[in-house]
């Protein structure tokens, strides 16, 4: 009975313990890229764009990467996660700039043409 | 009995206070999950019809929804003794990802509506372009129009100054040939006489030479008196 109990508590630490280093793992691949993806990002429309965005991410990276250190993978693998995220929110900031950008630039030329749309009707009615 | 009975309502007291204490430093997650759910329907309602911004907010839902799980299994003693520090974790990072994920949402939505008020002003540029163009070229053909005007009126003054010395040409001619034919007529009158002459003298050389001399001076008084 006392082998068997042993055992079971054995097998539990065993378990857990794995259970850990898959996430470890998961969060050490995940790290490479994102931290690829950010450089890349940075050197982008979105250091003048999303510059809180990314200097959120970059706090973010190194919770993940203290996360990682100290073996704890349930966070790391949440850092993670909200890394992506915060890069995402980056990129989604930034095609929001250049969107608003380039309205205002549609709009600029409208109102060029507008005005010469109405001096040419003014020369016209002379 | 009684005094058991009196341990026992102390420790129970105790516990509820501890408890009760414990459960006052800790955050209200509930009060937290019941408003990120309140955001998301607010933002859900405000959000538009982006497809991109709807996916988010689907997100922002399924987090939450793993925070109420993580929330519902992470509660220790019936709720008395809190969360459990992992489950605790989760249920804020799950609440971080839904604010997170509300901010990308918004941000979709805003570049949706950007796209779509570019793609309207694209219409009315488009338009207005068409319109410019043609008043353009209405313009230049106005402009090639009122130079051929002046080109015209230019010609017209010069046909008119033409026309004018025309006439006065034509006056002179008619001049010239009326004192033409008076000088013609003259040199009629003139041969004529000149052919009298010569005959008076053709005549008067057939005289024999004993005709008198002094008769040669009046000959010569009839061509000056003739001119």
């Amino acid at each position: 009975m006392k082998r068997l109990l042993v055992g079971t508590c054995c097998l539990l630490v065993f378990a857990t313990g794995s259970g850990f280093a898959d996430e470890l793992k998961d969060a050490s691949d995940k790290l490479q890229p994102l931290t690829e993806r950010m450089t890349k990002i940075s050197t982008g429309k979105a250091a003048d764009f999303a510059k809180g965005q990314l200097a959120t991410a970059q706090e973010t990276l190194g919770a993940a990467k203290a996360a990682l250190a100290a073996k704890n993978g349930p966070l790391a693998l949440q850092k993670t996660e909200l890394m992506d995220l915060q890069l995402t929110i980056a990129e989604a900031k930034t095609a929001e700039m250049e969107a608003a950008e380039q309205l205002v630039l549609r709009r600029a030329e409208l109102k060029k043409l507008e005005t010469q749309f109405d001096q040419l009707l003014q020369a016209g009615g002379k | 009995m009684t005094r058991a009975y009196i341990v026992v309502f102390i420790m129970v007291s105790v516990i509820s206070c501890g408890s009760i204490c414990c459960a006052a430093d800790k955050v209200d997650y509930p009060a937290k999950i019941a408003a990120a759910k309140t955001t998301i329907e607010e933002l859900a309602a405000k959000v538009g019809n982006y497809p991109q911004a709807l996916t988010e907010i689907d997100k922002a839902r399924s987090s939450l929804k793993k925070a109420e799980q993580g929330y519902d299994k992470g509660r220790q003693w019936m709720g008395l003794g809190g969360l459990k520090p992992e489950a605790e974790q989760e249920v804020v990072h799950n609440l971080q990802m839904v604010d997170m994920t509300l901010v990308l949402a918004t941000s979709r939505a805003a570049a949706g509506r950007s796209e779509e008020d570019v793609a309207a002003v694209d219409k009315q540029l488009a338009l207005v372009k068409s319109r410019v163009k043609v008043l353009e070229e209405r313009k230049q053909s106005e402009d090639k129009l009122r130079l051929d005007l002046q080109k015209c009126e230019a010609a017209s003054k010069e046909l008119t100054t033409v026309k004018a010395e025309q006439a006065k040409l034509a006056t002179q001619l008619e001049q010239v040939a009326a004192e033409k034919k008076k000088l013609e007529t003259q040199i009629a009158v003139l041969t004529d006489e000149k052919a009298a002459l010569t005959a008076q003298v053709e005549t008067l050389k057939k005289i024999p030479a004993a005709v008198p001399v002094p008769a040669t001076a009046p000959q010569a008084a009839p061509p000056a008196a003739a001119k």
